[in-house]
């Protein structure tokens, strides 16, 4: 038995009182009266005998002492010790990732969960243990740090919601170390529905404990990918990319539907089997027109999380990019390659020379071939083929005009979008440039040991360098891989620009540059409903799924689209016993006990026998 | 056993002085009044006229009044009024309520006795003392004539104050001869074993041959009693004891019982043609007595 707030007990000194009044107390009157005729009618009298009175005495003493101590205790809040260490400081990371949202079968969450194992934790624990509260999605915030104030730790508790974002602990758990670090002995404490962070190596020697809150069977299936996208070959069409993934903690395969909604009509209806763990990619042709509310709607019997069940997503403009090719000597084999991206109407190209320079208006991308403007823009994202001078971050120097062939290249970063799909196998170039410096341009392409091929991002601009002439090298011109080098090259420079901005959803923890009300179609899990942020600075946090529409009429979705979090983990059955020492949920709600509660209790039972005895029984 | 009372508490040296003043007093506010007021069955010390009845056979002849034959025609008989000697009985409760806890209720219940009895044997009449508690005892017999002040005060001073009234046996047993048909003075503070018990023994009184006051000696305490909290209760005549816890309500409610209680004494006696008179221990004697007396009393007429 221990106390959590022991200086209470101080207060026991009260008792004191009641046992002077009781040695000291004043003797009865004792008076001669020539009759007691007129006495004998007042109700309150005592008839019984003394020692049945000095009973009575003491049966109250004993009361009042009963009820001071019973007060006292319960102030000071007893609480069972268990064996378990009393930390100096713990830290409290609560996970508020989108999975916390998940509900059981009497529909509560495991935030809740969460909550009520924490408000019970920190009833068990002493008045003098530093308490923070750091809650984590895929960033930590810290709520509370280093406080003894339970009343604000409970208040801020109850304020904690589950976030449409993906859980990372790691960065809470370096943040949660260092807070511990400040105060020892420390202990880490983690409520989550993911087990894995406890498994982590630990750097310290602080303790660590990770309490679960998943579900014990749960049922779930969700979107986990989304795109929309032009149909290739199809002027003014749209397909959806959906892939929908199924929790490997589900029980047995699934048949989910998924509800294609365009405008409020139903347009699709696709039945998928997932088994446990398992995904699934669609491609949905999408036909409509500018504005209209796109829902796709993911259902399954006994689903648990509501929040990766639906994506709402405005249908785009059909608005081509805008290329400006600026050469004085445009090569042919260039020209053949932009011109079968713009039969697939997916480009705008406008054409000129050194003389168009500057442009009035502005295009999505700038294609510079040999030739760049003395004053480099740095506005909008540049392909610059075959520079002939240096410009901008490029420090060029030029070949001769025969250059330097080369009969094959090497592919240096694979990952990188710029060489997607392109075979370098058969690729013989002839380099007419050299880069002397590429600043924090990545080789894409290295021939010998020249690169040949940069790509990269210098002051938020991107920018993609080559130094091969097409139509001298005859090998790259003849293959696909040149028009394709191009598309990925334009397509990946252009990915921020508003043409394709609007085909890209934002993620909750994205900043959406706007200014003014932004006004919502969210979706919080269940069903939409209207909502508005104001974008203060001219920067909005996306906090929300659905559908944003900006005060200056562009609009975009925001989608939760994270597979982590779909796959909704299963409360394992030896979690607790694989941590001695970590206390389980029904060890805390024995080892806090009710002891106060039961005192408080005990006080109001000997209150109301001493009202009972001595208002209804008439004992004085 | 009550404490001796000492003849200079119960009488100053100015009493008796002050008593034959208060005589005097009595006769003028008397004569003041309209003559005739108080109705007694004896007065004069001759034989007056009185009324008239048809004569019977067997009667005095010498008591027909022939002027009213030959007027009438029929015989009536001259009938007068009888001189008759009165006789005051004092009835003093000695039951130890009158001398604890206070002895002011003594003392004043005393004045009261010897005032009167100053009273009776100024006018030539004869006075009875009575002591009262358990059962009633004559302490002194019939005295005539005003000598008889001393050994009345001697007597009165010597009284025994100890145990309790059985007003039930004492009224049964007091029953003067129709001989000594007079006033009766009842001095007491008529607490019984019950509260109704005076009350019950009114109706005895009521048939005694006379004229019957009862006067009632309260102690102040003994209504508004200044009590609050525990208290242990000891009744001096029976040494009983009592604990009650009392507030202010409670003593409201006790002075409220009571008054209820003089109430009902009064209003049974006043049924009864029994004269009820309360005096409070702290009340000024001389003007209670002569309230007394002036009340209409026999005794008073013949002052």
């Amino acid at each position: 038995m221990r106390f959590l707030a022991p200086s209470f007990l101080h207060l026991a000194w009260l008792a004191v009182i009641p046992l002077v009044l009781y040695l000291f107390r004043r003797q009865a009157k004792r008076v001669q009266v020539s009759t007691l005729l007129f006495f004998r009618s007042l109700a309150r009298e005592h008839q019984e005998s003394a020692w049945l009175r000095r009973v009575k005495r003491i049966l109250s003493l004993l009361l009042t002492l009963a009820i001071i101590v019973f007060g006292v205790l319960a102030l000071a809040r007893p609480a069972s010790d268990a064996g378990a260490d009393t930390p100096g400081s713990l830290v409290i990371l609560l996970d508020r990732s989108a999975s916390m949202a998940a509900k059981d079968a009497k529909g509560h969450t495991r935030m809740d969960e969460a909550r009520d194992a924490i408000r019970q934790r920190v009833r068990s624990l002493p008045e003098q243990v530093i308490v923070s509260l750091i809650a984590f999605d895929a960033k930590p915030g810290v709520l509370l740090s280093r406080s003894r104030n339970r009343r604000d730790l409970l208040r801020l508790l109850d304020g904690v919601t589950a976030v449409p974002r993906e859980g990372k602990p790691d960065a809470a758990l370096s943040v949660a170390r260092r807070l511990a670090e400040l105060e020892r002995p420390a202990e880490i404490w983690m409520v989550s529905d993911a087990s894995a962070a406890s498994d982590r190596p630990d750097p310290s020697d602080i303790k660590l404990t990770a309490t679960s809150t998943a579900l014990q069977n749960p049922t779930n299936v969700g979107i986990t990918g989304f795109q929309i996208r032009k149909a290739p070959l199809a002027r003014g069409r749209y397909e959806g990319f959906v892939r929908v993934s199924a929790s490997g903690a589900n029980q047995k395969t699934l048949t989910a539907t998924l509800e294609v909604r365009i405008g409020g009509r139903i347009s699709q209806l696709r039945e998928i089997e997932l088994k446990p763990g398992d995904s699934s990619s669609l491609i949905l042709p999408l036909e409509g027109v500018r504005g209209q509310k796109l829902e796709l709607e993911l259902k399954a019997p006994g689903d648990c999380l509501g929040s990766d069940n639906m994506i709402l997503a405005p249908l785009p403009e059909l608005k081509p990019l805008v290329v400006a090719w600026l050469s004085d000597s445009p090569d042919p084999f260039t020209g053949i390659a932009l011109g079968s991206l713009v039969e697939a109407g997916r480009l705008d190209i406008w054409k000129g020379d050194s003389k168009s320079w500057p442009m009035k208006e502005k295009p999505d991308v700038y294609v510079f071939e040999h030739w760049v403007p003395d004053a480099w823009p740095a506005d909008r994202p540049a392909i610059v083929l075959n520079p002939q001078k240096s410009a901008g971050p490029l420090r060029v120097r030029a070949l001769d005009r025969t250059g330097i062939p080369h009969s094959t290249v090497r592919l240096v970063a694979p990952e990188n979008p710029v060489s997607f799909r392109i075979a370098t196998s058969r690729v013989a170039i002839t380099q007419t440039c050299a880069f002397e410096s590429l600043g924090s341009l990545e080789p894409v392409w290295l021939a010998g040991n020249e690169t040949v091929l940069a790509a990269g991002e210098v002051n938020g601009q991107r920018i993609v360098a080559s130094a091969v002439s097409p139509s001298q090298s005859e090998q790259l011109a003849l293959l696909p891989a040149y028009p394709l080098l191009l598309g990925n090259a334009i397509y990946w420079c252009a990915e921020q620009s508003d043409a394709m901005s609007e085909l890209k959803p934002l993620h909750p923890g994205d900043w959406l540059t706007t200014t003014g009300l932004v006004k919502w179609t969210e979706w919080n899990g269940t069903r939409s409903a209207a909502a508005s942020d104001e974008a203060q600075g001219g920067i909005l946090e996306v906090q929300r799924l659905g559908i944003w529409e900006t005060a200056d009429g562009k609009t975009g979705s925001s989608i939760l689209a994270a597979a982590e979090e779909t796959n909704v983990p299963r409360q394992s059955t030896d979690a607790t016993a694989a941590k001695p020492g970590a206390p389980t949920k029904q060890t805390w709600r024995k080892t806090s006990g009710n002891w106060p509660q039961k005192l408080i209790w005990g006080l109001l039972a000997v209150l109301i026998l001493e009202s009972f005895l001595f208002h209804r029984r008439a004992v004085y | 056993m009550s404490d001796p009372l000492l003849r200079e508490e119960l009488f100053d040296a100015a009493f008796l002085d002050r008593l034959r003043t208060l005589a005097l007093r009595l006769r003028k506010r008397r004569q003041l009044m309209r003559r005739g007021a108080q109705s007694t069955p004896a007065t004069g010390f001759t034989r007056e006229f009185k009324d008239y009845r048809h004569y019977s056979r067997g009667e005095d002849y010498r008591a027909i009044d022939w002027r009213l034959y030959a007027r009438l025609g029929k015989l009536f008989v001259r009938l007068y009024e009888e001189t008759q000697e009165l006789n005051l009985h004092v009835l003093v409760d000695t039951s130890a309520s009158m001398a604890r806890p206070s002895s002011a209720k003594r003392t004043q219940a005393l004045r009261f006795a010897v005032a009167l009895a100053y009273l009776a044997l100024s006018a030539q009449q004869r006075v009875s003392l009575y002591s009262m508690s358990h059962t009633v005892k004559q302490e002194l017999p019939p005295l005539r004539g005003q000598g008889n002040v001393e050994k009345i005060i001697q007597t009165v001073a010597r009284l025994n104050f100890e145990g309790f009234t059985d007003f039930e046996r004492c009224f049964q047993e007091f029953r003067p001869a129709r001989q000594r048909f007079g006033v009766i003075f009842v001095i007491s503070d008529f607490f019984g074993r019950d509260v109704g018990t005076a009350a019950e023994a009114v109706a005895r009184a009521a048939t005694w041959p006379g004229e019957v006051h009862f006067l009632q000696i309260v102690h102040p305490a003994e209504r508004s009693p200044e009590l609050e909290g525990e208290v242990e209760l000891a009744e001096v005549e029976t040494g009983e004891k009592r604990r009650f816890w009392l507030t202010k309500r409670d003593v409201q409610r006790y002075m409220e019982t009571f008054d209820a209680f003089a109430e009902n004494l009064s209003r049974t006696c006043a049924s009864r043609h029994i004269d009820f008179f309360q005096c409070a221990t702290d009340e000024p004697f001389e003007d209670r007595f002569l309230d007394l007396l002036v009340r209409g009393s026999a005794l008073a007429g013949s002052a």
